[in-house]
C-alpha cells in the first residue's frame, strides 16, 4: 500500500519577493492565468491557525474547496477576499494584489460572491435587491434568472423567503452578471433536488466558461468542479486536478468485504496490504474491510470472493463521492 | 454612481416605512412623550390646577361673600396656579388638591382650609386667596391696595419659561438622536452581524456611497419626523412655535447640522462593532445619559454651576441650546458662530473617525 500520496500538483515557481505596489501594473501574463494565487496565506485566530503555501487556482476552471468542517475552507476564501486579518504574501485575485482588489470598484465589478448566512434587512424586499444588482452591474443574464426562477421571488418581502429561496437570490446576485470570478460558499445548501439539478446544469453548461471557486460539501457540487483544493488540518493538502486527487486517494476500484471470522479477515487484510494494487485499506470493524486500489485490485478481489464465503461483499469502480468522503474525514484518515 | 446612491437611499427609506417599530420610535413615541410631558407639567410654567371650593352661603347664614368675585378674579391670569371653582352645599373632608373657602359671619376672619403640608400648587393657591381677600377687605375700608403696594415691571427681556416650547425642542433632539444614533448604528451592526456588509463590500459600490445612502435616507426621515412633531406641537397642542417664519427657516440649518452630527456619532459607534447587542450597549451608554443630562426634557436650571459648565461642551447639549436660541429666542445664526463652529468640528471629527475605522466585516 502506498504510505504517502502526492499532495502537490506542479505549479510554476512563484517569484521570490513579495510584489511591490508599484510593480503591480507590470504583472506578467502568467499572473493572469490564475483566478487566485498566493505564495503564503497565514491566519491566526485564537487557537486556530491556518497556513497555505504556493496556492494557485486556475482561471477558467471550476475549483472546489473541500475538507472537513473547521479545517479552514471559509478562512481561506475570507483571507483572500480580505474579510479576515491575515498575513498574505504575493496574494492576488485575477492578477490584482488581493489587498487592493476589493478596494477598487472597477475590480469588484469582475467579482460575484455568494456567502453562507447572509441576511439582508428584513424590511427590504427582493425587487429592491434585484434593482440594486441591475444598477451595479448593468447586466442580468435571463438564463440565470430562469434557472433560479428569480421572477417568482421578485415581489416577495425578504423576510418571507425560505432558506432555499434566499439561497437562490444569493446565487442570482453572485452569478447573473457573469463575473470573471465567482466565489460560492456551498452553493447547493438549502436548495431542493429540482433546483440542485438546475443550478448544477447552469454551472456545467451555461456558465461553464466562468471561473468559479466554491466551497463544497456535496457530491453534486463537486461534480460541477474540474479542480479541487483539499483543505485539511489548517492547511492546503492538495491543489490541482480533481481526477488526479481521486486517483491518489481512492484509485479506480473499491471493494467492501464482511466476514464474521475475524482471524480469517485479518489474514485477508494482510494479504491485501501487501498487494501493490492497494492504495488504501480500512477496517471499519472487526468483521469489515474497505479497500481502495487501482484497476488491478479487481482481479485480486474476484479471486478472494471465489475462495472465501463472505457474509457480504460489494465492489466496483470508485467515484467522487468516495473521494469527498475521504477528504471530509480529515488527514488522520489518510 | 448617482443612480446607485438613489437606489440605495430609496431602499433604506422603503425599509424604514415598512418597519412598524421604526415608525413608532421615530414618529409615534415623540408625540406620545410630548403629550405625557405636557399633561405632567402644563405649558406655561403653571404649577397646575387646584380646586377651589366655596362653602355655599346657605350653609353659612349671614356670611359676607362680597370678596368671592375678587378671589375668582385673582386666578384669572393663571399665574402661577390655575383654579377650578365650585360651590359646596355641605361641609366635607377637604381633598388633597383642594382649597376650601368659608366666608365669615360678621367680623370673623375668612377661613381658608387646605393641607398645610400638601401640594405646592395648593399652598400657592391659598396665598393667592389670602392676598385677594386682604385687598378686598382693604377696599371695603376705603384703602386702595395700589396706594400701599406698587408693582413695577422690571422686564429683563428674557422670555418666560414655557414647558411646551422646552419639551418640543428637547423631544425634537431626541427624535434626531433616535434616528441618527440608534437607527443608524443598529442598522449597520445588523447588516454586519448577518454578513450582508460582506456582500456590499464585494459590490462595485464605493464605501462612501454606501455610507452616504445610509446618512441621506436618515436625513430625509429626520426631516419628516421633525416636521410631524412640530405640526402636532403647534396645531395639536397649541404650543407657541412659529412654524412659518424666518425664525424657523434659520433653525433648519441648525437641525440639519445637529442631525448630521448625530448621524456621524451613529456611524462611529457602528464602525467596528461585531454584533447588534454590542452596538445596543454602546448606543444606550450615550442615549440614556443624554436623556437625563442633555437638558432635553429635564430642565437643569438648578444644577450646580460646575455641572452646567461641564455639560455645556457636550455636543448634544450644545445642539439643543443653539436650537432653542435660534428657534425660540430668535437669535441670529452669525451671533451663534462659535457654538455652530464647534458643532461642525464635532461632526467632522466623528465622520473622519467613522470613515477611518469603518469595517465591512466582523473581525
Amino acid at each position: 500500500m502506498n504510505s504517502q500520496i502526492l499532495l502537490a500538483e506542479e505549479t510554476p515557481a512563484p517569484t521570490k519577493n513579495a510584489v511591490q505596489p508599484e510593480m503591480r501594473s507590470a504583472r506578467t501574463s502568467s499572473d493572469e492565468r490564475y483566478a487566485a494565487a498566493a505564495r503564503l496565506i497565514q491566519v491566526t485566530a485564537g487557537s486556530f491557525r491556518f497556513e497555505a503555501r504556493d496556492l494557485h487556482l486556475q482561471r477558467g476552471r471550476h475549483t472546489a474547496i473541500i475538507g472537513p468542517n473547521g479545517a479552514g475552507k471559509t478562512t481561506l476564501i475570507e483571507a483572500l477576499l480580505g474579510f479576515r486579518q491575515a498575513h498574505l504574501e504575493e496574494a492576488q485575485i485575477l492578477g490584482v494584489a488581493a489587498a487592493h482588489f476589493l478596494q477598487s470598484t472597477r475590480h469588484r465589478k469582475r467579482l460575484g460572491v455568494q456567502l453562507q448566512r447572509v441576511e439582508y434587512e428584513d424590511s427590504s424586499n427582493v425587487r429592491e435587491i434585484l434593482d440594486l444588482h441591475q444598477a451595479l452591474y448593468g447586466r442580468q443574464d435571463p438564463q440565470v434568472g430562469q434557472a433560479l426562477d428569480i421572477d417568482a421571488l421578485r415581489k416577495l418581502p425578504y423576510r418571507a423567503l425560505s432558506r432555499g429561496q434566499k439561497q437562490r437570490l444569493d446565487l442570482f446576485v453572485a452569478l447573473a452578471h457573469h463575473p470573471e470570478l465567482a466565489v460560492l460558499d456551498e452553493p447547493f445548501t438549502g436548495l431542493d433536488r429540482a433546483y440542485i439539478k438546475r443550478v448544477a446544469h447552469l454551472l456545467r453548461h451555461d456558465l461553464a466558461d466562468l471561473t468559479i471557486i466554491m466551497i463544497c460539501h456535496s457530491e453534486e457540487e463537486l461534480d460541477t468542479a474540474s479542480d479541487v483544493v483539499w483543505v485539511c488540518n489548517g492547511g492546503v493538502k492538495y491543489c490541482g486536478d480533481k481526477e488526479t486527487l481521486k486517483n491518489h486517494l481512492v484509485g479506480a476500484f473499491h471493494a467492501s468485504l464482511r466476514l464474521d471470522d475475524s482471524q480469517r479477515l485479518n489474514a485477508i487484510r494482510r494479504q491485501l496490504e501487501s498487494d501493490s494494487a492497494t492504495l488504501r485499506l480500512e477496517m471499519s470493524s472487526d468483521t469489515e474491510i474497505s479497500v481502495y486500489g487501482t484497476q488491478q485490485l479487481d482481479q485480486s478481489i474476484r479471486t478472494l470472493i471465489a475462495n472465501v464465503a463472505f457474509q457480504h461483499f460489494e465492489f466496483g469502480p470508485t467515484d467522487y463521492r468516495d473521494m469527498l468522503h475521504i477528504c471530509a474525514r480529515g488527514e488522520q484518515h489518510v | 454612481m448617482f443612480s446607485i446612491l438613489a437606489i440605495l437611499t430609496r431602499n433604506e427609506l422603503l425599509g424604514f416605512l415598512r418597519s412598524k417599530s421604526s415608525l413608532f420610535w421615530a414618529m409615534g413615541f415623540p408625540i406620545l412623550l410630548l403629550t405625557v410631558m405636557l399633561m405632567a407639567f402644563g405649558q406655561r410654567g403653571s404649577l397646575g390646577t387646584v380646586k377651589v371650593e366655596f362653602l355655599d352661603a346657605g350653609a353659612q347664614e349671614s356670611a359676607d361673600t362680597s370678596c368671592k368675585a375678587a378671589i375668582e378674579q385673582a386666578f384669572a391670569g393663571a399665574d402661577p396656579v390655575k383654579a377650578e371653582f365650585s360651590t359646596l352645599t355641605s361641609p366635607a373632608t377637604v381633598a388633597a388638591n383642594t382649597v376650601r373657602i368659608v366666608f365669615a359671619a360678621g367680623d370673623g376672619p375668612l377661613q381658608v382650609q387646605y393641607d398645610f403640608n400638601g401640594q405646592l400648587a395648593v399652598r400657592a393657591a391659598a396665598r393667592v386667596i389670602e392676598i385677594a381677600a386682604v385687598r378686598c377687605s382693604a377696599a371695603k375700608r376705603g384703602i386702595v391696595s395700589a396706594d400701599l403696594v406698587h408693582f413695577e415691571d422690571a422686564a429683563s427681556g428674557a422670555k418666560p419659561f414655557d414647558y411646551g416650547q422646552f419639551f418640543t425642542t428637547g423631544i425634537l433632539v431626541i427624535v434626531l438622536m433616535s434616528l441618527g444614533i440608534m437607527s443608524t448604528a443598529l442598522s449597520i451592526a445588523s447588516l454586519r452581524e448577518h454578513n450582508a456588509l460582506k456582500i456590499y463590500a464585494c459590490f462595485p459600490v464605493p464605501k462612501l456611497v454606501f455610507l452616504a445612502s445610509v446618512l441621506l435616507s436618515r436625513v430625509v426621515m429626520m426631516l419628516v419626523c421633525v416636521g410631524s412633531l412640530l405640526l402636532v406641537a403647534r396645531y395639536g397642542f397649541g404650543i407657541d412655535i412659529s412654524l412659518w417664519s424666518i425664525q424657523t427657516l434659520r433653525a433648519l440649518p441648525v437641525i440639519l447640522l445637529g442631525g448630521a452630527m448625530l448621524l456621524c456619532v451613529g456611524l462611529l459607534l457602528a464602525s467596528r462593532t461585531s454584533s447588534v447587542k454590542e452596538t445596543e450597549l454602546l448606543c444606550h451608554l450615550i442615549h440614556y445619559p443624554a436623556l437625563f443630562f442633555g437638558n432635553l426634557t429635564i430642565p437643569l436650571n438648578d444644577a450646580p454651576a460646575w455641572i452646567k459648565n461641564m455639560l455645556s461642551v457636550v455636543p448634544i447639549n450644545q445642539f439643543v441650546s443653539v436650537l432653542r436660541q435660534v428657534m425660540l429666542d430668535g437669535t441670529s445664526l452669525p451671533a451663534l458662530w462659535l457654538p455652530l463652529l464647534t458643532m461642525a468640528g464635532w461632526t467632522a471629527l466623528f465622520l473622519t473617525a467613522a470613515t477611518l475605522m469603518f469595517r465591512w466585516h466582523k473581525s
